[in-house]
């Protein structure tokens, strides 16, 4: 009998022949090296039944909100509004959350389209991850709002046009939105790649003002995946 | 929704071959990370969590020098802890404590194929069936393979044992 069988004769209970384990056992009491492979088993099947330390309360997000980062483009500020892996810590719970959720698709317009609320006059950095499967040149992006929602930082401007570079994988889009009056109101997103074109919206909504309505922590809305190996796939998430 | 209902898992099996608490979220990120381009790929799988099992697999052989610091004196402690938590006596946790120790101490001088083929069968208690999936290594190569890593994680054990025997035996003359 060969040494690599030996244990495993042995660790078969009742499904060897009495013949295959009288050899195995004959062999493993002439045998050091068994011997050393038995007792390495057993403390390995002892150390099994320890308790391992628990998994982190929070772990799985930090994950998550590494891999974001990790593959988030470093992307110059033509604008103001492309941030790449720097965005750190602030993101925190949103963008986790709706990394996780990018793989379920939902319709784009509503009512299933993306969505957050904000007080009226609250400000709030609203992160968009664009997922693309290649690499994307020169893709124009076309921003505009409707209703009673600004761009901080924009004045009047309602609409916002600049090219960039998309890497493949994920690029996020942070828009700084202002809630400027009781009725909320949307934000198209486009991007232009060549002839191939994608659109979402997100609505914004608003309630009256509230000392408790977080003020500055950006939220994910939306993950969208672009251009597809079908050319028609879109998606879209909520995170409440 | 994908990683999630698995990240425990990685976790653990992350743990298992590190035998670090630390080393074993930071291993278990990676792979998030480097799942996280691929969710569209992951969610046509049947079995996502094999092909997670490979990237950590693949992660782990390439793991750089920084996780091969030897965590000896740290998880003296910390497994001490642990145990005391299964309310077991004095005397068996003692006993338990300088198995793991011993354990902890074996472990660092395999080498990472031998410490994943390891916790992936005899602790995690995976097919060589399923190894080979996750390791892409021949059944038979991963069988002998097995075989040689035991050998050597039991040399290695004898060893820690002896010189603990010895460390007493010295201890006890002073």
């Amino acid at each position: 009998m060969k040494c690599e069988d030996v244990l495993t004769v042995l660790q078969r209970n009742g499904s060897a022949s009495d013949l295959a384990r009288r050899e195995a056992s004959e062999h493993l009491a002439s045998c050091e090296d068994c011997r050393n492979a038995a007792h390495a088993v057993a403390m390995l099947r002892a150390d099994r039944e320890m308790p391992i330390q628990r998994v982190r309360d929070g772990a799985f997000q930090d994950a998550i909100r590494a891999a974001v980062a990790a593959n988030a483009r470093v992307a110059p500020r033509k604008t103001g509004f492309w941030l790449g892996v720097g965005v750190g810590a602030a993101l925190a719970a949103g963008i986790a959350a709706a990394a996780v959720m990018m793989l379920r698709p939902l319709s784009l317009s509503p009512p299933g389209a993306p969505a957050v609320t904000l007080a009226i006059n609250e400000e709030r950095d609203v992160d968009v991850a664009l997922s693309s499967p290649e690499p994307l040149s020169n893709a124009e992006i076309h921003v505009a709002v409707s209703g009673d929602i600004g761009l901080r930082g924009f004045a009047e401007q309602r609409e916002l046009r600049w090219r960039t570079d998309l890497d493949r994988g994920v690029n996020q889009l942070t828009l700084p939105i202002i809630a400027l009056g009781p009725h909320g109101g949307q934000v198209l997103v486009e991007i232009q790649h060549g002839d191939k074109r994608r659109a979402f919206v997100v609505d914004v909504r608003t309630t009256a003002p509230s000392a408790e309505l977080p003020s500055s922590r950006p939220q994910l809305v939306a993950a969208v995946g672009l251009w597809h190996n079908v050319g028609t796939r879109l998606r879209a998430v909520r995170v409440v | 929704m994908l990683v999630q209902p698995h990240y425990e898992v990685l976790y653990r099996v992350a743990y298992r071959l590190t035998r670090s608490k630390h080393d074993a979220e930071d291993l278990a990120q990676e792979v998030c990370v480097r799942a996280y381009p691929r969710l569209e790929e992951l969610e046509k799988l049947e079995q996502p969590r094999g092909w997670l099992l490979r990237v950590m697999y693949r992660l782990f052989i390439d793991w750089s020098r920084r996780y091969e610091r030897a965590h000896v004196a740290s998880m003296e402690v910390i497994d001490v802890l642990n145990m005391a938590s299964e309310e077991p006596g004095p005397a068996d946790l003692t006993e338990r404590a300088f198995d793991a120790r011993d354990l902890d101490r074996a472990w660092v001088r395999l080498d990472r194929e031998q410490r994943a083929l390891l916790a992936l069968h005899d602790i995690e208690g995976h097919s060589l069936a399923h190894i080979n999936e996750i390791t892409g290594i021949k059944q038979g190569t991963l069988k002998s393979r097995l075989h040689r890593a035991r050998v050597r994680l039991g040399n290695l054990l004898r060893h820690e044992q002896a010189s603990q025997v010895v460390r007493l035996q010295q201890g006890a003359r002073r």
